[in-house]
């Protein structure tokens, strides 16, 4: 984690935005759409660095602000395709709706007819609730193994709430059917542009002094608090920053699949981008990149070729990958790197891998 | 006669069902060096902890500089101006050293203050002339997980000394130490305790008397004894408490 960022590595990264500005061009609708889904993996799986990678929150409840995010948009983009598609949906409400006895759209769901309105009240209010929750949360001193469970606790609500009030949600089916984004090389191209500013924003906040103070709440928040800082307030800031991300990643991915359900609020993909951030190495930002390209990547040409297969050969890769490399890759990778630098320069480099998913409690 | 820096008055601290903290008085005047001795279990680790809010005691009453603190937020404490070490070296170790002194380093609290700041020429000179006192300079850029044991206890030292504090808590500064890192160590305190008061707890006798002033003898959980080295090693009751030995030199 050097200071500035080094020539080599604006090299790597500039070319490796080019091939993804690119990658329409030579591969397709499908496969663009495809990588424009796994970056909005690649944006949730850095919220989740953000605050587990770096800050040592294990959050399972990451995924209530992905999801809510994208059921913001999701609804509006329902209701404005609804309304403006008499052929289909003659009433001019969500076909839902219409099959849980509502004859109009509910008055406070108005607004989100307008997705200008829609997609930023979606981050905001995901913002608000991470608030409220981390407040609860941290001003409480719950961390660790407790903190895991009440956020999982979390998830699990939300996704309950989306299955029971399908008047308004869709329900177990979702929401589909609303005119989605893919196949739209601009879209595409926005959705890159947002995977880069967050991950220069991710930058910057993990380089600064700011990120050393994350970093050291990470490494014991109890030496931290009698360094005077107030730990609660740190964790409530990057837990609510990183539910904002997730819910623009959210947003983008609804509107780019075209679907939205349950399992994208719910334990599943929480429990999923924490695997993401494991395999390619929490607390860096580019294992962020690599864990879900990796393993969606790996997933989708597996249920292509050994449609039974695939689950278990993720399943074996993820197993492995936290047995032989407990940083995650690209964390491993880095440890190589500085353990041969320290070694050219002379000195004994001294490190035993802490194995991943072991909280460290404060010590002392 | 100075005021007191610490007063410590009728503090009880139990916890569940144990008496750890048993009616103990005492006082640190500003300026001074003071060193805490007591067998294992005496409450001294305990006392360094409700001083520094880490939890709340029972009864009784801290005040640092007049003003209670018991009771108050760790965060406040410190700000108050109080620091401490612990007993096990606790620094960062995935930080560099370099970044373990940041965090060290006064100022920048609330979150909203340190998203902006940056480190300063005049920060980073204060933390290469810390480091230089510690023997770290050289090392600055690499992971604190390489360091030494004794090497992390002065980095910690380095970072409460960073911290800059009114009243400095060390709590066995000089565990895991060679005989020359120790007699290191007891120079670099010495030279903390010119500008600052400070309180050391410390098993190693050797060492407190290269820094000691004033000892004060813990026993379960209350004062013994307190005075010059001197007076205490020759003190009965001390020597009874270290079971038996004729001097206290004996239980380093």
């Amino acid at each position: 984690m050097g200071i500035g960022l080094s020539r080599r590595y604006l090299v790597v990264g500039l070319v490796v935005i080019a091939v993804l500005f690119c990658f329409p061009y030579y591969a397709g609708d499908f496969r663009m759409n495809q990588l424009g889904l796994f970056l909005c993996f690649v944006m949730f799986a850095l919220s989740l660095d953000l605050i587990w990678g770096f800050t040592g929150i294990l959050s399972l409840g990451n995924a209530v602000y992905f999801g809510g995010g994208a059921y913001f948009v999701a609804m509006s983009l329902k209701l404005k395709y609804a309304a403006t598609n008499p052929a289909r949906y003659g009433s001019g409400i969500p076909d839902f709706m219409e099959w849980n006895g509502l004859t109009a759209v509910p008055v406070w769901m108005r607004p989100l007819e307008s997705i200008w309105f829609a997609a930023p009240a979606g981050v905001l209010a995901m913002g608000l609730l991470a608030f409220v929750f981390g407040f609860i949360t941290f001003k409480r001193h719950i961390y660790g193994v407790y903190c895991a469970v009440i956020t999982l606790a979390e998830s699990l609500i939300f996704e309950e709430l989306i299955i029971e009030k399908q008047a308004y949600t869709g329900g177990f089916n979702g929401i589909t059917d609303y005119g989605s984004y893919s196949s739209n090389i601009t879209f595409y191209w926005i959705i890159l542009a947002v995977t880069v500013l967050f991950f220069w924003f991710a930058r910057r906040l993990t380089t600064s002094h700011f990120g050393m103070i994350l970093q050291s709440i990470r490494e014991n928040e109890l030496r931290s608090e009698f360094f005077g800082f107030e730990v609660a307030n740190y964790k409530i800031f990057v837990f609510t920053v990183a539910a904002m991300m997730s819910a623009i990643s959210g947003g983008l991915y609804a509107a780019l699949n075209g679907i939205v359900s349950h399992q994208e609020i719910g334990p599943l993909l929480s429990v999923e981008g924490v695997i993401w951030v494991a395999v390619g190495g929490r607390g860096t930002l580019i294992g962020a990149f690599v864990g879900p390209i990796l393993i969606k990547g790996a997933e989708s040409l597996l249920s292509e070729q050994f449609a039974w297969l695939w689950g278990l050969l993720v399943g074996l890769l993820f197993i492995l990958v936290i047995v032989l490399m407990p940083d995650g890759i690209v964390g491993t990778l880095l440890r190589r790197a500085r353990r041969k630098r320290a070694l050219a320069a002379g000195r004994q480099p001294a490190y035993e891998p802490a194995a991943v998913g072991v909280e460290e409690t404060p010590t002392a | 006669m100075a005021a007191n820096i610490l007063e410590i008055r009728d503090l009880v601290d139990v916890v569940s069902r144990h008496t750890i903290i048993d009616h103990l008085d005492f006082a640190i005047e500003e300026g001074e060096l003071r060193v805490l001795v007591g067998p294992n279990g005496a409450g001294k680790t305990t006392l360094i902890d409700l001083i520094t809010g880490r939890h709340r005691p029972t009864s009784g009453q801290i005040l640092f500089k007049g003003e209670r603190i018991d009771g108050r937020a760790r965060h406040e404490i410190y700000r108050l101006g109080i620091s401490r070490k612990f007993q096990v070296p606790t620094v960062y170790d995935n930080l560099t050293v370099f970044e373990n002194m940041s965090i060290g380093l006064r100022g920048h609290r609330s979150v909203f203050s340190s998203l902006g700041y940056r480190i300063t020429p005049a920060a980073a000179e204060q933390i290469e002339r810390i480091l230089a006192e510690i023997n770290l300079l050289e090392r600055a850029r690499d992971e604190a997980l390489t360091l030494s044991h004794g090497e992390k206890q002065w980095l910690e030292i380095g970072m409460v000394v960073a911290s800059d504090p009114q009243l400095l808590l060390l709590d066995e500064p000089t565990t895991g130490m060679t005989r020359e890192e120790t007699s290191a160590t007891a120079r670099l305190i010495r030279d903390i305790a010119k500008t600052r008061s400070v309180m050391v707890v410390e098993h190693d006798m050797s060492f407190v008397r290269q820094i000691a002033r004033t000892i004060t003898v813990l026993h379960q959980g209350g004062k013994l004894a307190e005075g010059s080295v001197r007076d205490v090693e020759n003190n009965p009751r001390v020597a009874e408490v270290y079971l038996g030995k004729a001097k206290i030199s004996a239980a380093s």
